[in-house]
């Protein structure tokens, strides 16, 4: 045909106008519009009518006759209690006079919340009383400590600071600290139009917030998390209509089969159609995040959502990337769920269990006082309200967000395969029931690999099920230490081992093509005895760099602590470990890992991949970097990323190129075992001085031979024969 | 041009297997309409899917051209212009832009997409709707734009499964003479249809589907002397007679003259 384009195949501009038709459709229909630019200009002054009128009565301080009282109490520190008292007087003397004055130097905060007084508690002349404790007593609302430097001997005078501290889970506390900073601010000015010059009457006034979590449970509601669970909320509701418009909607009008019938393939539809309803998503939350922020500013309800004066910007950006991740995921979701529909009427059917499903966890994550970990930070839903809470609150911390990025990448990916699955399949067109089963029911004839649906599958389920079992162990971190270490190896074996080979058992996977459990060359065998034993320089020396780039990127306080934690929490491991005979840390940090880890990664997962690549190369990278990213969960630190994602390409490397998992297994328990056993007896190592003194550098010999055997090792990989293909296990699987 | 070679296809419906086609073979030739005939749950659609490869068969193939549309489903498709029996438009969409964007994905350039409209549009008369949205349209308008989006890459073959499916006397009259048209442009068609008079009017070859299996197949004549019947339908009702003799009386007597309603397969 002389009309065609040229490269049929070259699809990204069809795709961009696949895409374009799909969205053009949605957004042409005006029930999309609705739910798109009504909601948002609804919900928002809504809610914002209902927190000011109803739940904040007492806290958002209508103006009312009476005086809104503050309780305040005092401590002082370094001067005497004369001292004090002088510096009190002067103090109150110069509020009557403002007062007096009615005060033009008052902000406006102070004049919006008139009439209003502090009332100092009766104990408020002690010295070194905890402030705090009174607070989160209910005995003052707001407290001043006032810290008096000594004036003997003092050329030139210091200021007296005042540093002020509230609860920060309480909004009358906080609502007092403010009141009181105004106040001593327009004393500040008042002193200084009165002497003209900055003296030791100024007073240098700073603020400590305080989280009292016994005060935050008695609230009802977390506005900060109520927010961004109405925003994620409003994201799915904006996306559920263009998903069964576009799946079950489609095929109802009778386009779906002409659409079917076209030589395009079902997935690039099906992502057009992803497409589409992402950007619906993102248009929603867009809008929604545009209509919060409109309202927060217009009702001046920063305080209650950001706990700050104003929203940041960096925060805004941080949540609106979590809105597009999670739009992903249950774009993904719905169309997963809406391609099993015939009807609109069915898609509705199936979506409200869902959306009841989506709202339970969100229920839980409107309890106060919960933070993200254990099974809290892999839940859909409540994962994202946490974490979206904590960003809006600056609070948000580094590991926690990897954990719910990673999970939810990892269930986005699941559900849009579940949705490849569904989408347009016989079953779904033509009524028959047994294909959707198909994805789940055992097949009839051998499989040579798992599915690249059932490993990502087995791979988000290991992901969440490994980081609520390591969470609840860690709580149990009194236990025996060859008991921990049983549980330890155990679910390792459970996960990676037993899992995987269940799975193969029931998806009747065939174990040699499906696992790479095939024979090897002796000349791989022994390359991998070399890595192994030798790389362990190599991982020193990138956990090193990794550690000194992280501290280049976080020099924050935070992540310096988190460091030190983490060092800390390293040697005592260690310290624990050597308590245990070296045998059993050497079966349950390298034998059992490395079997079971190769077992699944290399072999299940990584076999599943290659059986549709194009490109190896590409499975063997993101073989490796999950692999990476395991690590990071296992062990909860940041700076294992790097090295075990360039240990997991390797190993995927080697698997790839030996065609066996065998060899990799060798790698990796070798090389376990060299790293654990180093750990275990570093104290005689150092003793014997065999890799040098202290913490200096190894020597440069002994660096220089174990890299050459690396090397060598590598080298024999490289020369070692191609793997041979497996006819027998080919003929037999028809493949 | 289309050959099909010993199709077998088989549902599962709760515990029970049912055989929608059973070692159907056929050809059709460039310039000739095929009637795929058969009273409701013959097999009819689940033939013309699996010729398409939209559906798999359980055994068998169905080439077009040369290529087999279980292995080359794509080539197979480019071939294929196809209406279904149930098929709809898009309805925000008008049909410029449904045609447009079907022409996309044929492969075809935007220029050759725009000739194409403006020669379609002149033999299907879609003209002075094709800037309408499609949800103002009638069903016989509808049904025409259908048509033309099947025609749109100006395939050798088509399939057409029902396309006159709730068109009045006039609307059916001017599909079947569209078919007639496109025949006389050296098309291979294949017609599903219950108009059974139309059928005999421009189909030059038939096959008569009871139960997935092919009953009678040929010219005219051959079904004539086959069948001792003059027409078409009365070749039908025999064959519906012989099915309701195979029923318990009771159920007969329900069925009506219509055996079935279970819809298409």
């Amino acid at each position: 045909m002389s009309t065609s384009r040229p490269g049929w195949d070259a699809g990204v501009g069809r795709f961009r106008r696949l895409a374009l038709k799909e969205l053009r459709e949605t957004l042409r229909d005006r029930r999309t519009v609705v739910t798109l630019l009504l909601m948002p200009l609804l919900v928002y002054p809504l809610l914002s009518v209902i927190i000011r009128s109803f739940l904040l009565t007492g806290a958002v301080q209508a103006p009312t006759d009476r005086p809104i009282e503050y309780r305040v109490m005092f401590d002082y520190q370094g001067g005497s209690e004369t001292e004090f008292n002088i510096w009190f007087s002067q103090l109150i003397e110069d509020i009557q006079r403002l007062e007096a004055a009615e005060v033009p130097l008052l902000r406006p905060y102070l004049q919006q919340t008139q009439p209003a007084m502090a009332r100092f508690t009766e104990n408020q002349f002690q010295a070194g009383q905890d402030v705090r404790a009174a607070i989160e007593h209910g005995d003052a609302d707001v407290g001043a400590v006032v810290r008096i430097p000594p004036q003997a001997n003092q050329r030139q005078p210091q200021p007296v600071e005042v540093e002020f501290i509230a609860n920060q889970a309480s909004s009358y506390s906080r609502n007092g600290l403010k009141y009181l900073r105004d106040y001593f601010e327009a004393v500040n000015q008042s002193r200084l139009e009165r002497r003209g010059l900055w003296d030791d009457s100024y007073l240098r006034i700073s603020e400590k917030l305080f989280v009292d979590k016994d005060k935050q449970g008695s609230q009802a509601l977390s506005f900060g998390t109520l927010i961004p669970l109405i925003l994620v909320l409003m994201t799915i509701t904006g996306a559920v209509y263009p998903s069964i418009d576009l799946t079950a909607g489609e095929r109802e009008r009778g386009t779906l089969e002409a659409l079917i019938a076209a030589p395009i393939p079902r997935m690039q539809i099906l992502v057009a159609k992803f497409v589409a309803v992402l950007t619906v998503a993102l248009l929603t939350a867009t809008l929604n995040l545009i209509g919060m922020l409109v309202t927060v500013w217009a009702f001046k309800l920063e305080q209650l959502v950001f706990q700050a004066d104003r929203p940041s910007w960096v925060a805004i950006a941080q949540v609106f990337g979590l809105l597009l991740l999670y739009a992903a995921f249950f774009s993904s979701l719905l169309l997963a769920v809406t391609s099993l529909a015939r009807s609109f009427k069915e898609a509705q059917a199936y979506l409200i269990p869902l959306i009841l499903l989506a709202l339970a966890p969100s229920v839980v994550s409107l309890l106060p006082g919960l933070s993200i970990s254990g099974w809290l930070a892999v839940v859909p839903m409540i994962n994202f309200v946490l974490l979206a809470r904590d960003i809006f609150q600056g609070t948000v911390a580094f590991g926690p967000g990897l954990i719910v990025i990673t999970c939810t990448l990892l269930y986005s990916a699941v559900a849009l395969m579940l949705a490849s699955r569904v989408f347009g399949t016989d079953a779904i067109l033509y009524g028959s029931h047994e294909s959707f089963k198909d994805t789940v029911r055992r097949p009839a004839s051998p499989q040579a690999t798992a599915s690249p649906f059932l490993a990502m599958l087995s791979l988000a389920f290991i992901f969440a099920a490994q980081f609520v079992s390591l969470t609840f162990l860690a709580r149990l971190s009194d236990m025996e230490m060859p008991l921990l270490l049983l549980l330890l190896g155990g679910l390792t074996l459970a996960y990676y081992g037993l899992l995987p080979a269940g799975l193969a058992v029931y998806q009747r996977i065939d174990w040699r093509s499906g696992f790479g459990l095939q024979r090897f060359g002796t000349l791989a065998g022994v390359a991998a005895l070399l890595m192994g034993v030798a790389l362990w320089p190599a991982t020193m020396g990138i956990v090193t760099f990794s550690q000194t780039v992280l501290n280049w990127f976080g020099q924050t306080e935070a992540a310096q602590e988190l460091q030190q934690r983490l060092v800390a929490g390293g040697a005592k491991y260690v310290e624990r470990l050597q308590t245990v005979p070296f045998a059993w840390v050497w079966l349950t940090h390298a034998l059992i890992p490395a079997i079971c880890e190769e077992f699944y990664f290399r072999g299940f997962f990584m076999q599943a991949l290659l059986r549709t690549a194009r490109r190896p190369w590409k499975v063997i990278v993101a073989t490796g970097i999950v692999f990476g990213l395991f690590h990071v969960l296992s062990e909860s630190s940041i700076d294992r990323l790097l090295p075990s994602t360039l240990m997991g390409i390797l190993l995927s490397y080697v698997c790839w190129r030996t065609g066996s998992v065998i060899p990799g297994m060798i790698l990796h328990v070798l090389h376990n075992g060299v790293v654990i056993g180093l750990a275990y007896y570093h104290q005689q190592i150092a003793q014997i001085q065999w890799l040098g003194a202290g913490d200096a550098q190894l020597p440069t010999g002994l660096l220089l031979a174990v890299s050459l055997i690396a090397l060598l090792g590598f080298a024999l990989l490289q020369w070692s024969p191609r793997p041979a293909v497996d006819t027998a296990t080919r003929a037999r699987l028809d493949i | 041009m289309i050959d099909v070679e010993h199709l077998r296809k088989s549902f599962q419906a709760g515990t029970q297997t049912i055989r929608a086609v059973d070692d159907v073979s056929f050809h059709v030739a460039p310039a000739e309409v095929f009637g795929l005939l058969g009273p409701n749950g013959a097999g009819k659609t689940t033939t013309m899917r699996m010729i398409l490869g939209l559906l798999q068969a359980d055994s068998g193939f169905a080439a077009i051209q040369g290529f087999r549309s279980d292995q080359k489903p794509d080539e197979v498709k480019k071939r294929v212009g196809f209406v279904s029996a149930n098929a709809g438009t898009y309805q925000w969409l008008t049909p410029r832009e449904i045609l447009t964007f079907f022409g996309d994905v044929y492969g075809l350039r935007l220029d050759a997409i725009r000739q194409r409209i403006s020669e379609l549009s002149e033999l299907l008369g879609i003209g002075p709707f094709l800037d309408q949205r499609s949800s103002t349209l009638s069903t016989g308008q509808r049904q025409r734009i259908n048509l033309a989006r099947a025609l749109v890459h100006d395939p050798p073959v088509m399939l057409l499964d029902e396309p006159t499916l709730g068109l009045d006397v006039i609307g059916s009259q001017i599909i079947f003479d569209y078919i007639q048209m496109l025949c006389a442009r050296n098309k291979a068609i294949i017609l599903c249809t219950h108009s059974l008079d139309q059928a005999q009017r421009i189909c030059h070859r038939f096959a008569l589907l009871h139960q997935g299996r092919i009953v009678h197949s040929g010219s005219l004549g051959q079904l004539q002397q086959e069948t001792g019947r003059e027409h078409l339908v009365d070749m039908f009702v025999d064959l519906l007679r012989a099915s309701r003799e195979l029923m318990p009386a009771s159920v007969a007597a329900m069925a009506g003259p219509a055996v079935g309603g279970e819809g298409d397969r």
